[in-house]
């Protein structure tokens, strides 16, 4: 059991990339995520936000360095175990990525039933997901009948929808008006919960406005792009 | 995935149609071509069946009386009847010649003179049995109705009775006719045979004839169709290896369009099996539904089809089976898309 501050997600001279690239985008990178908050990844494109989610979502394997989530090495996670752990990760991307040929409440269950629930049980989490954003009233509509905001209740509502330990958001608020980026930016905020942590990679400032743990990306230190700052607000 | 594939085929709605009437045009003029193999094997089938016997004599050299010129006296019948082991024996007289209709209408037509009440018993599906010699029977496929008049070697005849899927040489018509009338006809009245049809298991033939047995029968009146049949069996594949390629195309298509979509679902933890299940059972299904669609072609072109279409009852049970081997071929060949996919795609793609 993690309680609120401990770390959910630990980093240790970490450093990740991409296979394509001979130089890892991160190096000697430290940071503990600590359940119970919203972790905020502020930084200029190319400070390597994504590729640190990409990680923690279990989709890029360390190149050096540790990496554990909730006490088991993210490196040693292979197969069975690494699909498990990816069901275990709410992810909201920056486009949405809602499947278009699937309606709302669809999406939602998508990675229930990729985890296991039986076709009821994840229909009514689906459901249950949805109205909790307010948006059971879309439930049965496709992705491209809504609005870029309602898209995005519904990318987090599928986010949430398996009770994940851990939600990474990137760059929620980069394809939204002024409107739906301040209700995200709340939403997002409001998934905080005891045992809960949540991830932001963010150019928004509006996120800093929340009860947030700050961590500053930038070229300076570290080498191609390493921690610059780290702050409580 | 079941959902997610049935939903992407509703989804590309459109495109879906597309693969299914292309895939189901492709396998119906497929199982339309096995039809006209098989009506062409089951026409000369039941004109063998119509004529009747166990062995056929023919004279020395000939591979049979329907591929080659050969003839013998008629009368060698009568020396074959008194072989140990034949029970009768009768001459037939086989050509292929043009008949006119009434109407001034030309039609080829394979001719079989036969000795009436004797081993051929030909079993019209209208009209009757030739009650004179003059009066001849002919397949329907010609046609021509009980009543009608043709003209044969400038010899006027009347038909009695209509037989029905009695053919061959690629499903062309049978008319068969008395064959003292017969000999008149083209022979000016030589008592000339093709062959001796004979019933029973004569030990051995005579002297400057040949013994044909059944099988050796059947070659001969479908060897002069052997190639046309390879042809038409080779189209049929070429067809079915089209089919496959229109549905891996867009398969393909579908899995490429899809690569971020994909990633996305190995993002949120879905595997590479249950994406590829996904795009097999894509591919199954529009397969599937394009052999129903084949089926109904088949039978609807037969009828209006220039030649005789018969398709077997085991191809349309088998046409499920084909399909959906083909769109698991289809599905597996586009697996590799599946498999390439990057998940960390999910976070970069789109920017």
């Amino acid at each position: 059991m993690t309680h609120p501050g401990e770390a959910g997600i630990c980093a240790r001279g970490l450093s990740v990339g991409y296979r394509s690239e001979l130089q890892p985008v991160l190096s000697g990178f430290d940071l503990d995520v600590p359940v119970g908050h919203v972790t905020l990844l502020f930084g200029a494109s190319g400070s390597g936000k994504t590729t640190l989610l990409s990680a923690f979502a279990g989709l890029l394997r360390p190149q050096a360095g540790m990496l554990t989530a909730w006490g088991h090495d993210m490196a040693g996670l292979q197969g069975s175990e690494l699909l498990e752990y990816r069901r275990s990760v709410g992810i909201v991307f920056q486009s949405f990525h809602l499947i278009p040929s699937l309606s709302a409440w669809e999406n939602v269950a998508l990675p229930l039933r990729l985890a296991g629930w039986k076709p009821a049980a994840a229909r009514l989490r689906a459901f249950e997901a949805l109205d909790a954003l307010g948006m059971s009233g879309h439930s049965r509509r496709r992705p491209g009948r809504m609005s870029g905001g309602q898209r995005q209740r519904v990318a987090i509502a599928r986010a949430v929808g398996p009770r994940p330990r851990l939600v990474l958001a990137d760059e929620p608020t980069a394809h939204l008006d002024a409107a739906s980026a301040a209700d995200t930016v709340s939403l997002l905020a409001g998934l905080v919960s005891p045992g809960v942590a949540v991830v932001v990679a963010t150019h928004d400032p509006r996120f800093a406005v929340t009860d947030s743990r700050v961590v500053h990306l930038g070229p300076d230190v570290g080498g191609p792009a390493g921690v610059s700052g780290g702050s409580d607000l | 995935m079941i959902r997610l594939a049935l939903r992407e085929l509703q989804y590309h709605w459109k495109r879906t149609l597309i693969a299914v009437a292309a895939v189901g045009v492709l396998l119906g003029i497929s199982l339309t071509l096995a039809g006209v193999n098989a009506a062409w094997n089951a026409g000369s089938d039941k004109t063998l069946a119509t004529i009747g016997g166990d062995f056929y004599v023919v004279p020395a050299g000939s591979s049979g009386p329907f591929d080659g010129p050969a003839t013998f006296p008629a009368i060698t019948a009568r020396q074959v009847a008194r072989l140990a082991g034949v029970q009768a024996a009768e001459p037939i007289l086989t050509l292929h010649d043009t008949i006119s209709r009434s109407d001034g209408r030309v039609l080829d037509a394979n001719v079989v003179g036969y000795t009436p009440d004797g081993i051929t018993r030909p079993e019209p599906t209208s009209g009757t049995l030739p009650s004179a010699p003059t009066q001849v029977l002919v397949d329907s496929t010609t046609g021509l109705s009980p009543g009608a008049t043709v003209t044969l070697g400038g010899v006027r005849l009347t038909v009695s009775g209509v037989v029905s899927g009695v053919t061959y040489f690629a499903g062309q018509s049978v008319v068969l006719m008395n064959l003292g009338e017969l000999q008149r006809a083209v022979f000016d009245g030589r008592d000339l045979a093709s062959a001796v049809v004979v019933k029973g298991d004569p030990a051995r033939g005579l002297p400057g004839t040949a013994l044909l047995d059944m099988s050796q029968i059947r070659q001969d009146i479908n060897r002069p169709v052997g190639k046309a049949t390879a042809t038409v069996a080779a189209i049929g594949a070429l067809l079915l290896v089209s089919a496959l390629g229109v549905i891996s195309m867009i398969a393909y298509i579908s899995a490429v369009e899809r690569a971020v979509e994909m990633s996305v679902i190995k993002a949120l933890g879905g595997s590479t099996w249950a994406l590829a299940g996904q795009l097999v059972l894509s591919s199954v299904v529009v397969t599937a539904a394009a052999s129903v669609l084949a089926a109904v072609l088949a039978v609807a072109l037969g009828p209006v089809f220039p030649m005789p279409v018969e398709v077997p009852a085991v191809d349309y049970l088998a046409m499920p089976a084909l399909a959906l081997a083909l769109g698991v071929l289809a599905g597996l060949l586009v697996v590799r898309q599946a498999a390439r996919v990057d998940p960390a795609e999910a976070f970069g793609a789109g920017r």
